[in-house]
């Protein structure tokens, strides 16, 4: 779906609706007319229209905002690497490809990659680990079509775990990949985002 | 959380020793035996020092001068400590009837056992400071080995304390040829309210001061080989920048902005070149930069799809040691400057999984030391270069991020969990520990090298 015809779309919610932080229009019916109608069917028959007209687009605004808010969230979802590892698992490179659909259909957007580690390693040696991990999630989505320079990385090593733990359980989720929108924001959704 | 120097040591007072001798640590003829592989279940690795003879030293109370009569207990005690903290010599009481100022009966110390006996003297010097005249003599062969008048500034002068650290270093090179590590002050991190601060302290424990404020994550600081500034990494600006701090202005400049990291500063022993990390081509290599940023970078090692980093100078600034995965994991490696010539020093085996990082070179000779793991538990190594023969130092606790200190013989260390963790001094040559700083979140302590040396006549 192209930007501009979602922009439209809203709008006409927009103009329908009122505006789209209100109720629908289906429970708050427009005031009666002053002068008593022609004929009485057409008018109910063209009412009838015009609330399902507005419920439908209701709808269909209300399913758009599910897939905004979803893509949001894919698009910051964090992705969780093993032991000493920067490799990406099946579950995380899913992930990665619904982002890079994102990122393509969103050409302005900009992405801020953060590597993180667990806290076994030494200090020094996971801030190379962490930039790894982020490396390692750019290059995947450079990979497929995303420009690098959208994409900056930035490596905290173990210096800022998610989990404030030491055992295995907090580790496996300390290492790991952020995302933060450092430019742009989601205006399309696209198809592979489930 | 504040900071808890450990004032709680006595000058004398005998530090904690590895007790565990278990095992001779011949490890250039067995160099898998104990790191590459994990011991079996139940058994300790043990660490063998050198047994030494350390020669007794008595310090005579200070004898002083109209005006200085307050100065000599504060200077005495440094003194005393110091030599005490050096390990070069086991210190005897000199006993409630020694007079200050009194005709030194040296073939009485001898036969009390003492090896050297320092006299030392007080004056008052030209405006508020004062002057201290020492005197080394050697007991057993009945003459005067070193004596030198030192000028000190004021006791509320920050450059008091340093200055009798000086002369104490002095008196420990009259008897032993080389210097004691006094003069000196260690840089660490320390975490607290989630943000990484830089401090700096006195190698005694005394003087803590704050050197960032920035709320933010502070790390790896190195001296400049002058004492006068340091390098360190901060995220201050929201990305992982080097910077380097004047100390005497407080003033810092960046010294790397480049894309993705810019990490683990060491400063060549001539003060010209810079060496860190930074990313190159999605990987992290060990680069120099001249320190007046002419000339751009220089990348220095090769990668191909591993990390290299955290370099540390050949006391000559031809080499430099490094850590990198090349091998999978992390360990130790040296080359040349501008070389291509890397070589693997730390133990490796094919197949068995090991893990070393943070190597220090000595600013001595042919050392480096670094941490390894061991049980999943981080313990210190020393690798000599000459020999390709390596130490197992520690090996209880939790020890790492080791850092020489100016005399090439001990060594400051992160202990996480020893005696409630924080930052510990280590020599190397007797295994004594004691603690610099105890508690929670200390970190990368980088020992710098010596702040004030006074240079005596020849030692006779």
């Amino acid at each position: 779906m192209k930007p501009r015809l979602v922009f439209a779309l809203m709008l006409a919610a927009g103009t329908v609706a009122g505006c789209s932080c209100c109720p629908p229009i289906a429970e708050a019916p427009a005031p009666a007319p002053a002068r008593p109608p022609v004929d009485d069917g057409a008018a109910a028959r063209a009412r009838a229209d015009s609330i399902a007209a507005a419920q439908a687009l209701a709808a269909r605004q209300a399913e758009e905002r599910a897939r905004m808010a979803r893509a949001q969230e894919v698009l910051t979802a964090i992705v969780y690497f093993a032991y000493d590892s920067s490799q990406l698992d099946a579950p995380s490179e899913d992930i990665l490809r619904q982002k890079a659909a994102i990122l393509r259909a969103n050409p302005s957007l900009e992405l801020r990659i953060e590597g993180h580690t667990d806290e076994r390693g030494s200090t020094e040696y996971n801030l190379a680990l962490g930039q790894r991990r982020a490396e390692s999630i750019r290059t995947f989505l450079v990979g497929f079509g995303i420009p690098q320079g959208r994409l900056s990385t930035i490596s905290y090593g173990e210096e800022r775990p998610a989990v404030q733990a030491s055992n295995e359980a907090a580790w496996a989720r300390n290492r790991r990949g952020e995302f933060a929108i450092t430019a742009g924001s989601i205006t399309t959704v696209p198809p592979e985002v489930r | 959380m504040a900071i808890r120097p450990c004032r709680d040591i006595r000058p004398g007072e005998k530090m904690r020793q590895i007790r565990n001798t278990l095992l001779v640590m011949a490890l250039g003829l067995f160099p898998t035996l104990l790191f590459a592989q994990n011991p079996p279940e139940g058994v300790r690795l043990g660490l063998r020092y050198q047994p030494e003879y350390l020669p007794k030293l008595v310090v005579l109370p200070f004898a002083a001068q109209t005006g200085a009569e307050a100065m000599t207990q504060p200077v005495s005690g440094i003194v005393r400590r110091d030599l005490d903290y050096g390990d070069r010599f086991e210190l005897l009481d000199a006993g409630v009837g020694a007079v200050p100022g009194a005709t030194v009966n040296l073939s009485l110390w001898k036969e009390r056992g003492a090896d050297w006996v320092l006299e030392g003297e007080l004056t008052p010097g030209d405006a508020s400071g004062s002057r201290l005249r020492l005197v080394l003599h050697d007991a057993v062969y009945g003459r005067v080995r070193g004596e030198y008048t030192f000028a000190l500034p004021a006791q509320g002068d920050p450059g008091f304390r340093l200055a009798v650290h000086a002369a104490s270093d002095e008196v420990t090179r009259w008897a032993t040829g080389t210097p004691g590590p006094a003069s000196s002050r260690i840089a660490f991190v320390l975490q607290a309210r989630g943000a990484k601060e830089m401090y700096v302290i006195d190698y005694d424990g005394e003087n803590v001061q704050r050197l960032t404020n920035d709320g933010s994550i502070v790390l790896s600081p190195a001296w400049a080989p002058d004492g006068r500034q340091i390098a360190y990494m901060s995220y201050a600006s929201g990305v992982p920048y080097l910077y380097e701090m004047d100390l005497a202005s407080g003033r810092t400049r960046v010294i790397s902005d480049r894309d993705g990291l810019n990490a683990t500063p060491d400063y060549s022993p001539d003060g010209s070149l810079i060496a860190f990390a930074t990313s190159v081509a999605g990987n992290t290599e060990v680069a120099t930069i001249r320190r007046d940023r002419s000339g751009g970078v220089q990348r220095q090692t090769t990668g191909r799809g591993s990390d290299s980093l955290s370099p540390s100078f050949s006391p000559d600034g031809r080499r430099f040691a490094f850590e990198s995965n090349r091998l999978g994991e992390p360990h130790i490696y040296v080359m040349s400057v501008g070389g291509n010539d890397a070589r693997l020093v730390s133990d490796y085996a094919y197949g068995v999984r090991s893990y070393n990082t943070s190597p220090d070179w000595a600013p001595t000779g042919e050392k480096i030391a670094y941490h390894t793991r061991i049980n999943d538990i981080h313990q210190i190594v020393v690798v000599d270069l000459a020999d390709g023969s390596r130490r197992l130092l520690t090996n209880e606790w939790w020890n790492e991020d080791p850092s020489w200190g100016p005399d090439g013989r001990h060594l400051v260390m992160s202990s996480r969990d020893r005696d409630g963790g924080g930052l510990f001094i280590l020599d190397t040559v007797s295994g004594r520990i004691r603690p610099l700083l105890r508690g929670v979140g200390y970190g990368l302590p980088a020992w710098s090298p010596a702040l004030l040396r006074t240079q005596s006549p020849a030692v006779r």
